[in-house]
């Protein structure tokens, strides 16, 4: 039992010879699960700190986010271009 | 949004628009939609991509909007800032969204588009304003 445990973290953590040359399979998914994990933590969500970012007015001046809500709440809306 | 900038107004928030593009083409693309308040731009994207503004394909772009409300599809496409959209510094797929914040910088309400269509209500906008109290 604990071999054939041992045998299944040798393959997905894509150490396996068996696994040369050819799609890592089971090894990619947890890969790609533990990013998926990681990306969702990292997401911005209510209660979370505005990140700082600096904007262009008209003019091109740099304006930072945070002054945008230094004085006043902020209610911001990203624009589309098209349709 | 616009037609009911004053009862933001009235509730003391800051309403600003952000756009793809240098902040003259955001500035631009804001007049082409005839919206009177602030609106910077986001050259870099790099504001769309902190908030994880999803991006939206082919389909969603052209046939799902004219299927869900033809109306307002048509309305949205006569509104749309052409030459923006063909800026190289333009990602016409880029779905929007809209965020209130306190003056903390915390956020209090964030939506992200799921559609072209997905239009962040105006009332739970105003609602999160007035949990700030």
């Amino acid at each position: 039992m604990a071999k054939s445990i041992l045998l299944f973290d040798i393959r997905v953590a894509g150490v396996s010879d068996e696994n040369h040359g050819k799609p890592r399979g089971l090894a990619f998914s947890r890969a790609r699960f533990g990013r998926a994990l990681a990306y969702a933590a990292a997401m911005l969500e209510v209660g979370a700190k505005l990140p700082k970012l600096t904007l262009r007015d008209a003019d091109e001046r740099a304006v930072s986010l945070a002054s945008l809500h230094a004085e006043r709440p902020l209610a911001a809306i990203f624009l589309r271009h098209f349709g | 949004m616009q037609r009911r900038l004053p009862e933001f107004e009235e509730r003391g928030a800051n309403v600003v628009a952000i756009g793809q593009g240098t902040g003259a083409e955001a500035a631009r693309s804001a007049r082409m939609l005839r919206v009177s308040y602030a609106c910077y731009g986001d050259p870099g994207h790099d504001a769309y991509r902190a908030f994880e503004l999803g991006r939206t394909g082919l389909f969603g772009l052209t046939l799902q909007p004219f299927l869900s409300d033809p109306v307002a599809s048509l309305r949205n496409l006569g509104q749309a800032d052409m030459r923006a959209a063909a800026s190289p510094r333009s990602d016409v797929f880029r779905l929007g969204g809209a965020l209130v914040a306190d003056r903390a910088g915390k956020i209090r309400f964030l939506h992200r588009s799921r559609s072209t269509t997905d239009v962040p209500e105006t009332d739970a906008l105003l609602a999160a304003l007035d949990r700030l109290g």
